[in-house]
């Protein structure tokens, strides 16, 4: 038989008169070549992620109210924000830090932050002395309950090919120049251990609150790819 | 096990492709499909732990196609001998 998925289902849209579906949509959903005769129907990768998913709840192996939670976790739930009150507080409360630093992830359940996966999280300080920078070689591990989902360099080829074996060279890409008199160490991640960068709390912030620290820290500084860079407003605070 | 997972070391991808921020998924169908990997594996994974060895076993442009590293995007399900065990664990 000739006739396509893609074709059948446009067909069936066509019939039934239905209105493409504008706006809504986002990403990669939303992206098409010019004339290409599209939006009425899904892409094919989501028509058979819809597939999978009716699939899996038709068979009881999933329901999708307990999906719908997953990803408002993963949307709201977890992020870089989780991470940087954790750094905010390691750098007002030198106690805290030396128990994050002795047990990383006893201290980060304090804040009230566990991962739901069975793995270790591992605190690794950087000094003016050594920056430490994360990668997963072989996949994308990363410490999700405090940064949420991997941004996609993290996960792409480029950067787990060539973290570990030219660190400064990867993160000058990201915009990151290390003196060579600073020691790079690089952390490859596994399945049961996940590395968190605490980076070293900028210069002129003595005087900031913890919440105001909180703002300042970025994802990327807590996977070491990038440092901490302070604006000309909160310079002057 | 080798592979082309094992990709550390490898010197044919060219520059770091960075961007400060971007959200969590790009699609919809992304988010979908993170909530079943992680709700399913419970289930998957507690009976036959196979889901590191699933990936490492995917064919190399699969692999990539599925890093949206080649053109394509989405791996092909992959069908072999040995597969119907792989099956029944999901049904269960």
């Amino acid at each position: 038989m000739s006739t396509t998925r893609r074709d059948f289902l446009s067909a069936a849209v066509s019939l039934a008169g239905a209105v493409p579906a504008v706006g809504a949509a986002s990403g990669a959903e939303a992206v098409h070549p010019a004339g290409h005769d599209h939006s009425d129907v899904p892409s094919d990768i989501a028509l058979r992620v819809k597939s999978l998913e009716s699939l899996l709840a038709e068979k009881g192996i999933v329901d999708s109210t307990a999906l719908d939670a997953l990803v408002d976790t993963f949307e709201n739930k977890v992020g870089p924000r989780n991470g940087a009150k954790v750094v905010a507080r390691a750098w007002v409360d030198p106690a805290y830090k030396a128990r994050l630093l002795a047990n990383s992830k006893a201290a980060i359940a304090e804040l009230g932050f566990t991962g739901w996966q069975d793995n270790d999280i591992i605190v690794i300080d950087n000094t003016p002395q050594v920056h430490n920078l994360v990668v997963c070689t072989l996949c994308s591990c990363y410490p999700w309950s405090l940064l949420g989902m991997p941004p996609t360099w993290y996960k792409s080829t480029a950067y787990r090919s060539r973290a570990a074996m030219d660190p400064r060279g990867v993160l000058r890409e990201l915009g990151t120049v290390i003196d060579n008199a600073v020691e790079v160490r690089v952390w490859d991640s596994t399945a049961a251990e996940r590395y968190f960068v605490l980076p070293e709390r900028p210069a002129g912030t003595e005087s900031m609150s913890e919440a105001a620290l909180v703002d300042l820290v970025t994802r990327d500084s807590m996977i070491g790819a990038r440092k901490i860079a302070l604006s000309t407003e909160e310079t002057r605070e | 096990m080798n592979g082309i997972h094992d990709c550390g070391g490898m010197q044919c991808y060219g520059p770091v492709v960075y961007a400060s921020s971007e959200p969590a998924f790009h699609a919809a169908w992304e988010a979908r499909v993170a909530a079943l990997t992680h709700a399913t594996w419970y289930v998957k994974n507690a009976q036959l732990p196979t889901f590191r060895s699933d990936i490492e076993g995917l064919d190399p442009v699969d692999y990539l196609r599925m890093l949206g590293e080649c053109a394509g995007g989405g791996a092909r399900p992959r069908r072999k001998a040995g597969d119907q065990r792989r099956d029944r664990s999901l049904t269960g």
